[in-house]
């Protein structure tokens, strides 16, 4: 983009259209940064404190854990972790909201009952049982927090990026061409009165010639 | 279909989750899990990937790009043995700089 353009009408004409597609541009990213900015409040509702509750169970977990270590040793309970039963897998889905895409999970339910966990519970003591039902709560709370989070992060990363470019439409480029398109109009239009007057004058000569 | 859950830490954190019943845990550190990890993240069985916050930090800033932009699988930093450490990227202060005012004042 040139800052002195030709005045000529093909770039006054150029430039008008390139106005116009700006602002086209700047409409569609301000509809962009608002709809994703719905959807992130739609998701901040669900994500409030998850962090927190997950740093307090994970807490509770490892002190169950070295409860347990304390009584059994560390071998006897990985005995244990050996033989239980594989919590079902997950269903990741990702959505696409605006070009970020969003992960979305199905979870099968993580929580057992003491006899499903598939250990014996006649070796084992009830320190293990302990230690296996705060882990599962807090795998339960990674899940939920899986698809807040990673979510609400893509979600912000892309906001401030849409916003910055329909800043930068708003307050630097359309300005920036419309001053370009404006100058060549006021240019075309000097021209214009500069011929105008000179032909005036040609044609006072000539009179005054005959 | 049902994707894996995989589990990156320490080995205590592992057998943890190994008795909650995660199916992939590797007790791995270092290079090593970095390595896992790089290779997880391209693996489309696993859905989840259930990384320690040290860890996590510890890894190349290559591989944390890696792990911004993928949407599948899903990486989530857990507080280890340790207790959780303060993120320099957190959320509240991401929120703030995106919409440009703090929500958790709001909530008080």
């Amino acid at each position: 983009m040139a800052e002195n353009p030709n005045p000529t009408r093909m770039e006054l004409l150029k430039a008008k259209s390139r106005v116009r597609l700006a602002r086209k541009g700047h409409k569609l990213l301000k509809q962009k940064r608002d709809a994703l900015i719905m959807e992130f409040f739609k998701i901040l509702s669900k994500a409030q404190d998850l962090r927190q509750e997950l740093n307090a169970k994970m807490k509770k977990a490892y002190t169950a854990l070295a409860v347990a270590q304390a009584y059994h040793g560390m071998q006897e309970i990985e005995a244990a972790a050996l033989a239980v039963k594989r919590a079902p897998g997950v269903k990741v889905e990702v959505r696409n909201i605006m070009g970020v895409k969003i992960p979305s999970l199905e979870v099968a339910q993580t929580k057992k009952k003491l006899l499903e966990r598939g250990y014996s519970i006649i070796g084992t003591s009830a320190k293990i049982d302990e230690v296996a039902e705060a882990f599962e709560e807090a795998l339960d709370t990674i899940f939920k927090l899986s698809q807040t989070e990673n979510a609400i992060r893509r979600l912000i990363l892309e906001i401030e990026k849409t916003k910055r470019r329909v800043n930068a439409l708003e307050y630097v480029l359309i300005p920036r061409l419309e001053n370009q398109a404006k100058l060549i109009s006021f240019r075309l239009e000097e021209m214009e009165r500069d011929s105008f007057v000179m032909l005036k004058s040609i044609k006072r000569k000539l009179q005054k010639a005959q | 279909m049902k994707e894996k859950i995989a589990v990156i830490a320490d080995s205590a954190t592992c057998t943890g989750f190994r008795l909650a019943g995660a199916e992939y845990t590797f007790s791995l550190s270092g290079k090593e899990a970095e390595e896992k990890l790089a290779q997880l993240l391209s693996d489309q069985d696993f859905g989840i990937i259930i990384v320690t916050e040290r860890l996590l930090e510890s890894c190349d800033w290559r591989l944390k790009k890696r792990i911004e932009a993928t949407a599948k699988p899903i990486v989530v930093p857990i507080p280890d043995a340790q207790g959780p450490i303060e993120q320099s990227e957190s959320l509240s202060i991401l929120i703030k700089r995106a919409l440009g005012l703090d929500l958790s004042k709001k909530r008080d």
